[in-house]
């Protein structure tokens, strides 16, 4: 009432502005603690082509981080990787003893990352090696009986999407991070000694973030969690949809995003939700036609970004309202968290391909396709490159490792970008990390 | 005479140039990706080549959606243009290339299959040098044996460690109910009582273990794929010579 456009935008300007000026970390999953998803550099608004591609033995779903020229991530192959991030040369990799499906956080010249082991490593950033582990209860993913509908309805099957382990964030002189035993731990950053840990009813695969003192965190119990993080004491919890039937409209996968006293998170329940930070109160909801929401979204000035699923829209919000400034219809399913640089938003595709678009207009400026979107798509791909959901999907296999796997066979780009220095950095399935520029 | 003469010359440039064109190009050096043309399952790799300032080749291989990073290349050799070299994937690789001008080609055998491999040129090598063998103190060397479970399996392992010239150790593990053959260790290290290392060449074991204060064992845990259990060595036999 009485706010322009303009007013809004500016004052989210000014928010933004100023949250960047008293940014302890940027080397962090979303570019931040508060996981905005806005980086400071700006993406090239046309292709030039690809600067290098990094070789590893894995799936990359770890989106990489950038700390003084040097990008930080994790491959299924086992090991974290420093890489420069001018010649993509290798600087250090490090052997963890599961695939290392989260995001590095830097810190305090710390690489804090998580791996399927099990295990909270924290290595040096410049040597690899490791300066404190820290062992949770252990890793699972996500499961139920007849999950997704599938057969034997008694059968309890894991969720092959539930692909993502959470990423840490640091702040405050703590490690924060959730775990498939259910828990959201913080420990020192220094030592590595728990400081507290807090039990969930599911499977915490998110990635917290940190503002202002307090952790914001979903699980797949439903709930998306407000701790404080001084003590891990609960402030409040907010609750969001349930399957009991199928289990597949249920949980957390997307981390959330906090700007402005709003905590803005996607739900497997298909809605994206704008939550009060201080009072754990919807502010608005809106429903995506029955996708999940795993992208975790960015906050820009005047809009909220994500791109949805089995709908494969990207959608941009009005922030305070929640009323869709854009809704761009896309070919593939958006997992990938989208990266806001400028006037540009980078969002990776499941087909293998990753896409730029004008922040203002939601238009499509340039879209790069992998190597092995090209050669393994066979029939997985139609002509027009969106999914032949009968190919990839046969048998029912929906949900199983089988569909799962041959989508990873087109390079899929769950990753989420990175923009820095005029360069677009990201990691395939296909197990290259790529410099786009 | 005269044209004769010039048709055995000409004969004889053909010969010799025969050989040479059989013979190639030698291989260059530089990092290499590609794919193995496997039936059903094609395989990118990338072939990192480096030459040696001793001569011979230092080389490694990686393999995305393998689980493969900067695995060894060994039993390198180069003859006639064409370098072959074994390494430990698909159950055991051995890839013959030769250069094809703006890359290698040439083939990828494993389990008696042959598939065709052509590998463009990327840059330069960025060979994974294996991890260097620290030297350890004379208390770790020597034969050791050890008698273990992972979960019903009772399974036992022979090992050996020795310090070698130049500050650096070597050593093999073998586990009969895995393969049999001896595994090559790599990144031994030792942290006081502490010693680490990798087993390749099979399925990758790891150990991490502590020598006890009358050094006749070492106490650990050994690491296979998601499963880790207890494993005390006991000492076989030391070294000749103490060391």
């Amino acid at each position: 009432m009485g706010v322009t456009t303009a007013g809004r935008t500016a004052a989210w300007v000014g928010v933004l502005l100023a949250t960047a000026a008293s940014a302890p970390a940027q080397g962090m999953f979303r570019g931040g603690p508060a996981h905005t998803g806005v980086y400071a550099a700006k993406a090239p608004r046309e292709l030039h082509g690809v600067k290098w591609r990094f070789a590893t033995g894995g799936a990359v779903l770890s989106s990489p981080v950038v700390e003084r020229g040097t990008l930080y991530f994790g491959s299924g192959d086992g090991n974290v990787y420093a890489v420069d991030a001018m010649t993509g040369v290798q600087r250090w990799m490090s052997r963890t003893r599961g695939a290392v499906d989260s995001t590095p956080a830097v810190d305090q010249d710390l690489v804090f990352v998580l791996s399927f082991d099990g295990t909270l490593y924290a290595l040096e950033a410049a040597t690899g090696k490791h300066r404190w582990t820290f062992a949770t209860e252990g890793e699972r993913r996500f499961e139920a009986r007849g999950l997704h509908g599938l057969a034997p309805k008694n059968q309890t099957f894991f969720d092959a999407w539930d692909m993502y382990l959470s990423s840490p964030v640091a702040a405050q002189g703590a490690v924060y991070f959730g775990s498939g035993d259910g828990n959201v731990y913080a420990v020192e950053e220094t030592s590595g000694a728990l400081r507290w840990k807090f039990t969930t009813g599911g499977v915490v695969h998110a990635s917290p973030a940190y503002d202002a003192g307090t952790i914001y965190v979903g699980s797949w119990d439903s709930y998306l969690y407000a701790l404080d993080a001084a003590s891990g004491r609960e402030k409040w919890r907010f609750k969001t949809g349930e399957d009991p039937l199928m289990h597949n409209q249920v949980g957390f996968q997307s981390s959330p995003a906090v700007a402005r006293g709003i905590v803005y998170v996607g739900c497997r329940d298909a809605h994206l939700y704008a939550v009060d930070a201080a009072t754990g109160k919807q502010r608005w909801s809106l429903p995506t036609q029955g996708s999940w929401v795993v992208a975790s979204p960015a906050v820009a000035p005047g809009k909220v970004i994500f791109g949805t699923s089995d709908s494969k829209l990207l959608f941009a919000l009005d922030p305070e309202t929640g009323k869709p400034v854009y809704q761009q219809p896309d070919n593939s399913y958006l997992f990938s968290s989208p990266a806001v640089a400028g006037d540009t938003i980078v969002v990776g595709k499941m087909n293998g391909a990753l896409v730029a678009l004008d922040l203002e207009s939601g238009k499509r400026l340039w879209e790069y396709q992998t190597d092995a979107s090209k050669q393994n798509a066979g029939w997985l791909l139609k002509a027009d490159r969106s999914h032949n959901d009968a190919m990839t999907f046969r048998a029912g296999d929906y949900g199983t490792g089988a569909g799962v796997e041959r989508l990873f066979s087109l390079g899929a780009v769950a990753s989420s970008p990175l923009v820095a220095g005029g360069v677009v950095y990201f990691g395939s399935t296909d197990g290259f990390l790529y410099a786009l520029y | 005479m005269q044209p004769r003469l010039c048709a055995g010359a000409a004969l004889s440039v053909l010969l010799a140039a025969g050989p040479a064109r059989a013979q190639g190009a030698a291989v260059p050096g530089g990092r290499f990706e590609g794919i193995a043309r496997i039936p059903g399952a094609p395989a990118v790799l990338v072939l990192d080549l480096d030459r040696e300032p001793k001569g011979g080749w230092i080389a490694s291989i990686t393999a995305p959606g393998y689980g493969a990073k900067g695995l060894p290349l060994t039993a390198v050799t180069e003859a006639g243009g064409e370098l072959s070299a074994s390494f430990a994937l698909f159950g055991g690789a051995t890839l013959r290339v030769h250069s094809s001008g703006s890359g290698l080609v040439g083939t990828l055998e494993a389990a008696g299959q042959t598939a065709p491999l052509e590998l463009a040129r990327a840059g330069a090598a960025q060979v994974d040098r294996p991890p260097r063998n620290a030297a350890l103190a004379a208390g770790f060397c020597g034969q050791w044996s050890a008698q273990f479970e992972v979960g019903a399996f009772k399974l036992h392992a022979e090992l050996s460690l020795r310090n070698e010239e130049g500050s650096t150790s070597s050593g093999e593990m073998k586990v009969p109910e895995m393969g049999g053959s001896a595994m090559k260790l790599e990144g031994i290290a030792q942290d006081g009582e502490t010693v680490r290392f990798k087993a390749v060449g099979g399925q990758p074991i790891e150990y991490e273990g502590r020598l006890s204060p009358r050094g006749d064992s070492i106490d650990g845990r050994l690491y296979v794929a998601s499963l880790d259990t207890a494993v005390r060595f006991e000492r076989a036999a030391r070294p000749a010579g103490g060391n």
